[in-house]
């Protein structure tokens, strides 16, 4: 086979295979099949609606076939087993509290030396602390997001009730309060998704009640919110998050003791998530892309942190993994906060369980391409 | 893909997967940067499974996916490394290594790419002249000059023909 006639005597690259004695590698055939298989069918579903977002912007209606023939591979999927704390990202003075999609851009308040919490509201970025005004004298704020460009977005309270809560947009050294509904005392920001429309909660007082529903700052229209609920038989509502489609999940009931979570659309029918197997409820606590996670509630109380599928309406619980879902990523990726075992667990896309290495045992952020997550500490994944 | 597909697959990758992670390891210098040489060969070979499976050659089909994925795999990490100022993904040093694989790692990522990919695909996945030649797309006369050469560089740069004997 390695006849080569003007090199016969190659002594020296028939040992190499024996000299470079390679590590064993990190994958196998069944996981590297069971990737490829899900990176097939995330290509599949993204050709398709790629041809039909074409088809809707030409008006088109005959010719135009969906072939897939892009030759660049994605990336591998990140692997929760190859995981490492980046030293000196988060300063040890800081407790973060949301990071950009890209986990670079930080946010957070201060924390003093006997861990108690500051009034200075603060953005790191490599390990550099920078304060940033925030409403609310000698009150901390608390970021809730920050988007690609560094704008933060979050919240202080004025006072002790949840009704005096201000929203506030930070970008570019200027911090800006958004405008309250009309009617409404407070009101708070709960989440912003890809196009800038942000979401939350805002409060009136009735008698010794305080009443929430749920309000959104359009992108671009950040000073014209809008109250939106599921439908007029929920008197109260609570919004945990806005997808990029400008989807809300929360909860809402006729009554406070009995809050069931589901979706909806400003001005469109409410849609109930699905309900995990044994007759338990679920809350969710938030949403990134098409998946939003929360966790089970059994009798005595969160028992599985849980995610949804928005796209196929699936729902998944984890009941070996502590119930305190932090975060999920685009990908579907769970990130949940262990605090018994002071550790970060992540569930990857396939329900594998990995254990992030410490020192950091909570996280708050995951990047978009799911390889890095931020929170107590920064870890980056290969 | 049916079940049937699927589990022939799964069985073609079993039987191949530690010889590409060799060949990528050879390649790149880095275990982790080869594994997602090797996940990335395997997701491309998933989608064309059906065709690919018919091929004359299969063998030499996925040796130039890896090929293709290798020089990917190096444009992408060093964007990522420019984007972020992360260090290199550099092979660490072992803390006692043994003396030839250690100076043979060194020699083989001081080699011109192109010899490299010859020596890999010649002595590391036992390809012949022909077949390296296929995969890379080159002349076989132009993979017997990169040999040659390859071979005459390795030789340099380790100092001493006799380490290797």
């Amino acid at each position: 086979m390695k006849e080569d006639p003007m090199h016969p005597d190659d002594d020296l690259g028939a040992r190499l295979k024996v000299l470079l004695d390679p590590p064993p590698p990190g994958i196998d055939a069944v996981r590297a099949t069971a990737t490829a298989r899900r990176s097939h069918r995330r290509r599949r579903r993204a050709t398709v609606a790629a041809a039909a977002v074409l088809l809707l912007a030409t008006g088109a209606t005959a010719g135009i076939v969906a072939t897939g023939t892009d030759p660049v591979p994605p990336a591998a999927p990140p692997n929760y087993d190859r995981c490492a704390v980046r030293p000196g990202a988060v300063p040890p003075d800081v407790t973060v509290t949301a990071a950009d999609p890209t986990g670079t851009r930080l946010a957070g308040y201060r924390v003093d030396p006997a861990g108690a919490r500051s009034a200075e509201t603060v953005v790191v970025r490599d390990g550099t602390v920078t304060v940033i005004p925030a409403p609310g004298t000698g009150r901390p704020g608390t970021p809730v997001a920050v988007d690609r460009s560094g704008t933060v977005y979050g919240w202080t309270k004025t006072a002790e009730e949840i009704d005096s809560k201000v929203p506030w947009v930070y970008r570019a050294g200027v911090t800006r309060r958004l405008p309250i509904p009309a009617g409404y005392a407070g009101a708070g920001i709960d989440g912003v998704n890809a196009r800038g429309d942000v979401a939350g909660n805002a409060y009136r007082r009735v008698g010794t009640t305080v009443h929430q529903t749920g309000v959104v700052w359009p992108a671009g229209a950040h000073d014209s919110p809008v109250v939106t609920d599921p439908g007029p038989e929920f008197s109260f509502v609570e919004v945990a998050g806005i997808a990029d489609d400008g989807t809300l999940v929360g909860r809402a009931a006729s009554s406070p003791d009995d809050m069931t979570s589901y979706t909806w659309r400003p001005g469109g029918p409410a849609r109930r998530l699905a309900e995990p197997a044994g007759g338990w409820s679920a809350r969710v606590s938030g949403v990134n892309g098409r998946w939003a996670f929360g966790h089970l509630l059994n009798g005595a109380g969160p028992a599985a942190p849980t995610r949804w599928n928005l796209a196929t309406g699936a729902v998944e619980t984890f009941p070996d993994v502590y119930p305190s879902a932090s975060v999920v990523s685009p990908d579907g990726v769970l990130v949940v906060n262990d605090p018994r075992a002071e550790r970060v667990v992540v569930v990857d896309a396939a329900g594998g369980v990995h254990q992030l290495p410490t020192p950091g045992g909570r996280a708050v952020a995951i990047s978009t391409d799911g390889r890095t997550l931020v929170g107590s500490a920064m870890w980056t994944c290969v | 893909m049916d079940e049937r597909e699927d589990a022939e697959f799964v069985d073609y990758v079993s039987g191949r997967l530690a010889g590409w992670h060799r060949a990528a390891y050879a390649l790149c210098g880095s275990p982790h940067r080869a594994d997602d040489i090797v996940q990335a060969t395997v997701t491309g070979l998933y989608r064309h499974w059906l065709r690919a499976r018919s091929a004359d050659n299969l063998d030499a089909y996925v040796h130039r996916m890896l090929v293709r994925k290798h020089l990917d795999e190096h444009r992408r990490t060093w964007a990522r490394e420019r984007l972020l100022g992360i260090l290199p993904d550099r092979p660490a040093p072992d803390p006692q290594p043994p003396e030839e694989r250690h100076a043979l790692r060194v020699a083989l990522a001081a080699l011109p790419r192109p010899q490299r990919t010859v020596i890999v695909l010649r002595y590391i996945c036992d390809l012949s002249v022909d077949d390296t030649a296929a995969v890379l797309r080159y002349a076989p006369n132009t993979v017997k000059s990169h040999t040659v050469r390859g071979l005459a560089a390795l030789r340099r740069i380790l100092g001493d023909t006799a380490r290797l004997r």
